[in-house]
């Protein structure tokens, strides 16, 4: 019965919240009032409408792929964003752009493929470290490193090339939500829908992995076949979501951390959980970066990072507490 | 039941363990003893499939272990290996349930013949006051328990324990062997274990396999082995003395 009122609670949350960031803004209307001007009507159905749905979904997605990272690296801190692998998602669109390829391959799908390959090759080197290494330190402290490697690199292809591709590469050294048309949730849509469903026909698969590989082996998993497809999966997800709005660091991080200690990681609802709450988290940022200093808008990778960064020293402090 | 036929183990150039064999028949307990580092737990995950041997074979059921698909190796075979820490918070009744694994397909969902089994190896392993905890909050011989009950459900015939009483205190550790000596007796579980406690190996009544640098240095039934035996086996002059509890038994003084 409590579950039923969390679970309609959280979808009447949704619906208000999804709602009310599509008329909060700049160019401000009530829900009393009704739009009033038609230059209000078309910022909100042409501006502010898909991107309020890509936040949500974006979050989602987010969200999910660190669950699915934190289970299969056993540690709440890893996360394709901590790992890398978002780093590597940028690199590769940042190569797409400095090679000229988006004449080539059209950007809707031609960028997500660079992404994707950044995003994939960088969890082969992360998981190759943790095979090596039972130390998760070495692992996240890879991560680390090749986010740097990665950055840098970004930083040298802008310092390089042309003004005009130097402001476009801003976009993938912090995420940013401005400029999403319904375009993107062409290819948003059908990535999250099949994502979202090879994960939870995995479900069983992750808890066993996160208890250890050789536990999961013992009762019949193939670690090595699962551990693969899941790589590719959130390299699909990650990558997807870096083409269109850049690395958006942290949502990843804490809200599959925060239900897994409210639900447990074996609930029926923990999954579906994580993606609706990550998409509200990243929704809720993305109107708060909207208008916190508006007119202009704040990327929303600040934000996120903002409140990430802080919950990070929170995970350490209650990490080194435990371990006293 | 179980075949173990000169096994080879090496990493690069370093042979970890070489020209292994044994058999396990039904309803034995095989202890495997030997200093740290002598290739034990090599040993297991080779029997287990967990890694392939260099040389030799496996045979479970007259058919090379490396000829298994893992799924139905899971259905005869389960191997516990040592895990320290938890870090996701799982109920005791799901790591239960997660043994019903090999009998799953994979959307459908629990059915009551795995509840029975689940209920069934909480029972025994005396846990089903605990099957809403999460395993985070257990003890270190309440989350061993836990383990073995995982195990158990998988319905396998033979479970291999790689160190299970490890870090535990005395009465948890006695707790665990009550329970393998149960489970043998009771239930015809056959047992590979892999432990330092050698008083508590010999009242289980094993067969012993001494291991020193990778290779059997002796085969022993449990009133056989001898204070040579371990002497030389952990190259180290133990005290000895005769077990209470036992005739023709010998007893490691600490």
């Amino acid at each position: 019965m409590r579950l039923y009122i969390t679970l309609l609670l959280t979808l009447i949350i949704s619906v208000l919240v999804l709602l009310s960031a599509v008329f909060i803004g700049s160019d401000y209307s009530s829900l009393v009032d009704g739009i009033t001007s038609e230059q209000l009507r078309s910022i909100i159905i042409n501006v502010r409408l898909p991107r309020v749905i890509a936040s949500f979904f974006i979050g989602g997605i987010l969200a999910l792929g660190g669950l699915v990272f934190q289970s299969l690296f056993r540690n709440p801190l890893a996360t394709p964003y901590t790992l890398g692998s978002a780093s590597g998602a940028s690199f590769g669109a940042a190569l797409y752009y400095a090679l000229g390829m988006n004449s080539i391959f059209p950007t809707l799908f031609g960028a997500p493929i660079f992404t994707f390959l950044g995003a994939f090759l960088t969890v082969i080197v992360v998981s190759l470290v943790s095979r090596a290494s039972r130390d998760n330190n070495i692992v996240l402290l890879m991560g680390v490193a090749l986010s740097f490697i990665f950055s840098s690199l970004i930083m040298f292809i802008q310092y390089v090339t042309d003004l005009h591709l130097s402001q476009q590469l801003l976009r993938f050294t912090f995420g940013a939500m401005d400029g999403i048309s319904y375009s993107h949730l062409i290819l948003l849509f059908p990535v999250c829908a099949i994502t979202f469903f090879i994960i939870v026909s995995f479900r069983r698969e992750i808890n066993m992995i996160s208890i250890s590989d050789e536990f999961a082996s013992s009762r019949g998993v193939n670690v090595d076949n699962i551990k693969i497809t899941l790589y590719i999966v959130v390299s699909i997800m990650i990558g997807t979501v870096v083409s269109i709005a850049g690395p958006i660091g942290f949502v990843g991080m804490m809200i599959p951390h925060i239900m897994r200690s409210f639900l447990g990681s074996d609930s029926k609802y923990f999954i579906y959980m994580t993606f609706v709450v990550g998409g509200l988290f990243l929704t809720i940022c993305d109107t708060v970066s909207r208008i916190i200093i508006s007119p202009i808008q704040l990327p929303v990778g600040i934000v996120t990072s903002m409140i990430g960064g802080t919950f990070f020293i929170f995970l350490l402090i209650n990490n080194i507490r435990r371990s006293n | 039941m179980l075949e173990i036929k000169n096994i080879g183990y090496s990493v690069g150039e370093k042979e970890i363990i070489k020209g292994i064999s044994f058999s396990v028949n039904d309803g034995d307990i095989v202890s495997i003893i030997g200093s740290n580092g002598s290739g034990k737990s090599t040993l297991m995950k080779v029997i287990s499939n967990m890694v392939k041997a260099k040389s030799g074979e496996v045979i479970l059921f007259n058919k090379r272990v490396a000829d298994y698909k893992r799924i139905d190796i899971a259905k005869v075979m389960s191997y516990l290996s040592q895990i320290n820490d938890v870090f996701i918070n799982l109920t005791v009744e799901s790591v239960v349930l997660s043994g019903r694994y090999p009998y799953f397909s994979r959307l459908s969902s629990v059915k009551k013949t795995d509840m029975d089994i689940v209920e069934k190896m909480m029972d025994l392993t005396n846990i089903t006051d605990m099957r809403h905890r999460k395993i985070s909050s257990l003890s270190g011989g309440e989350r061993q328990r836990v383990f073995i009950a995982s195990s158990l459900a998988q319905e396998a015939k033979i479970i291999l324990l790689d160190e299970p009483t490890v870090y535990l205190d005395p009465r948890s550790n006695q707790e665990i062997f009550d329970l393998l000596k149960k489970l043998n007796k009771d239930e015809g579980i056959t047992i590979v274990i892999v432990s330092h406690d050698i008083n508590n190996l010999l009242l289980l009544n094993s067969r012993f396999i001494g291991l020193r640098d990778g290779k059997i240095l002796f085969k022993r039934e449990s009133n056989q082995i001898t204070d040579e035996d371990l002497n030389d086996l952990y190259e180290y002059k133990f005290s000895y003395i005769q077990h209470p509890k036992l005739i023709n038994n010998i007893q490691l003084l600490p």
